[in-house]
């Protein structure tokens, strides 16, 4: 794209109000990244993205979402369009689709060693035929849990910088991450994101099982947002109207939608897990902004910590079963 | 190479764990494992106790739909602030804001995260098809047209002569134009104009059009559009189409001008839009 931050301005203020050869130009420009944002937003298939496209163009809804946006440069315009327009769009789209999943969970998952022949259903089976496991596991996990919580905040926080391709920050630690650093909220996430896209592209089946585990997450903030909506619209009918009974009836399809996702985001996470891909030290120390001596000795102490945790919990059983 | 005589240190084990050690380092510590087993052991158990924690952790990341309060960030200063573009003032607030509010933070790094998903995935072209059923959604929703004025003109050897005109209420300002000024009163009764040109106010803006003699078979177009106020209009798009294809399409320069060279003889329209309407001039450039 080569438009200066006043062309466009232009562009999108002609677009809004009509001009259809402005509106060629903006397809020129713009059209290549809407089309493809569902395909890698939502593993979309293409024929659903073409309708998807068709639908955004129609009736002016892509031009009537931007018409109040004070855009400042084409990145940033750019950034709005996917994160906010076509997210939204999509999520309205999709609301409007008789079967709006079939597809998604009908689609082939792959299995990250190259065979795809199971659906997403077959992946995620009944949570009932294993229940007692996953109360079992979810007992240990939440043993570990503490182990974690115990640990120092920043051991805590080295720890999943470590394993920043398998873990998001909280809040709290992006703002530790911060305060240690003396860098901006933006420098530093926009660090660790281009950190981790770096440690995704280090093994081609690791990066296969990222590129799904993106995916999932893009479905579960998308069904996040629709919850927060019918949430909304269900707070303002009364109990007894059938709209309610209706938005009841989609907030609880939605919910196992949503924990479907859950499930298949917590599969994937384990298949991730099978691989060692740790953060370099140097990349680790910039975002602490320390030496990597400091880093390297923190590492192993870490480590040492871990390990005589560990070893007690084995001692009292909680890791018996690993 | 040697193999390391003593053992390397819980420091050295971890680094070798993390592949952070030089290629000489590794092979000593790999040729160590092979005499102690104790060392060998000891990296076992840290990368087994780490291995552990880490895939039973359940990952942290919450889920939350933004719960919007007044003072969060809204989307131009959130995609603002994410590429830099805030004034320092702006900037601090943003800050202050993003220190309390866990919903806005996130919301930046799942930002951060999607951009990064999809600048660095291969991207599929648009289809041509689809590019074309979606331009004509725009034909149909296109607004009006008027025609202002019609103009025939012939290129002599050195000149430019009006063959025939017909211009449309309200009222416009046609003149033909000398070079250099004033050459009309002292010149030969041959001499042509060097240029014709036409005025037109339209709805916010007075658009004026040049069409100038640059040679025996070339014509040259200068337009320029201004406000109400005479101000220069910036990125004004004006088209210029030849048998219904578009052989030009641009938008006025921060002098409010487009310079077209270099037009063959034919049949042209030259049209720009405003307050949703397009306005046009059917132009016929000839040299016979």
């Amino acid at each position: 794209m080569d438009l200066s931050d006043f062309e466009l301005k232009a562009l999108l203020r002609s677009c809004v109000g009509g001009d259809a050869d402005s509106r060629v130009e903006f397809q020129n420009i713009f059209g290549g990244l809407i089309y493809n944002y569902p395909m890698k937003m939502f593993n979309l298939p293409s024929d659903r993205t073409a309708d998807f496209y068709i639908y955004i163009f129609e009736n002016d809804r892509i031009f009537r979402r931007i018409k109040s946006f004070e855009a400042r440069n084409d990145a940033q315009f750019t950034t709005y369009l996917q994160f906010y327009v076509l997210r939204d769009l999509f999520l309205e789209w999709r609301r409007g689709q008789k079967e709006p999943d079939t597809i998604s969970l009908a689609n082939a998952v792959s299995s990250g060693s190259g065979n795809s022949s199971s659906t997403l259903e077959d992946v995620l089976s009944d949570p009932r035929d294993t229940i007692e496991k996953s109360l079992d596991a979810e007992s240990e996990a939440l043993e570990f849990k503490a182990l974690f919580e115990k640990l120092d905040p920043e051991r805590k926080l080295l720890l999943k910088l470590l394993h920043l391709a398998e873990f998001d920050l909280s809040p709290q630690e992006i703002r530790l991450l911060c305060k240690q650093s003396g860098r901006s909220y933006r420098d530093v996430i926009f660090d660790l994101e281009g950190i981790r896209t770096r440690l995704q592209k280090k093994d081609e089946q690791f990066s296969n099982i990222q590129a799904r585990l993106e995916s999932v997450y893009g479905w579960i903030l998308l069904y996040q947002k629709e919850l927060g909506k019918i949430s909304e619209r269900l707070s303002s009918l009364t109990e007894d109207s059938q709209q309610f009974a209706e938005m009841r009836r989609q907030k609880a399809e939605l919910e196992r939608k949503l924990e479907w996702r859950y499930r298949q985001r917590s599969q994937t996470l384990g298949q991730a897990r099978q691989f060692r891909v740790t953060t370099p030290y140097k990349d680790i120390a910039r975002l602490f902004n320390a030496p990597i001596g400091t880093i390297c000795s923190l590492v192993a102490r870490t480590r040492t910590e871990v390990s005589t945790t560990v070893d007690h919990l084995k001692d009292i059983g909680v890791a018996a079963a690993t | 190479m040697n193999e390391i005589s003593s053992c390397p240190g819980i420091s050295k084990l971890s680094s070798f764990l993390d592949d952070e050690l030089d290629e000489i380092d590794k092979t000593a510590v790999k040729l160590h494992f092979q005499s102690c087993p104790s060392c060998a052991g000891q990296l076992k158990q840290l990368e087994a106790a780490e291995t552990l924690l880490i895939r039973r952790l359940v990952d942290p990341m919450v889920f939350n739909e933004r719960a919007h309060k007044e003072n969060c960030l809204t989307p131009e200063v959130m995609t603002s602030y994410f590429h830099n573009l805030l004034s320092v003032e702006e900037k601090q607030q943003a800050e202050s804001h993003l220190d309390t509010c866990d919903s806005c933070l996130r919301e930046l790094q799942s930002l951060a995260k999607a951009e990064a998903q999809l600048r660095d995935s291969r991207q599929e072209p648009l289809p041509e098809s689809l590019r074309r059923r979606v331009e004509g959604l725009w034909a149909k929703s296109e607004g009006g047209k008027e025609q202002l004025a019609r103009l025939v003109v012939r290129l002599a050897k050195e000149g430019i002569e009006i063959v025939r005109d017909a211009i449309f209420p309200p009222a416009m300002a046609l003149q033909e134009v000398f070079a250099p000024a004033g050459a009309y009163r002292t010149a030969e009764k041959s001499l042509l104009p060097q240029g014709v040109l036409l005025k037109k106010d339209l709805p916010g803006i007075q658009l004026s059009l040049m069409l100038r003699w640059e040679a025996e078979n070339r014509a040259g177009l200068e337009i320029r559009i201004e406000d109400d106020k005479l101000n220069p209009v910036v990125a004004q798009r004006v088209s210029l189409r030849r048998d219904d294809v578009v052989v030009c399409s641009e938008r006025t320069n921060t002098d409010g001008n487009i310079i077209i060279s270099d037009l063959e003889p034919g049949i042209y329209q030259l049209g720009t839009r405003t307050s949703d309407k397009e306005f046009y001039f059917d132009l016929e450039i000839d040299t016979t």
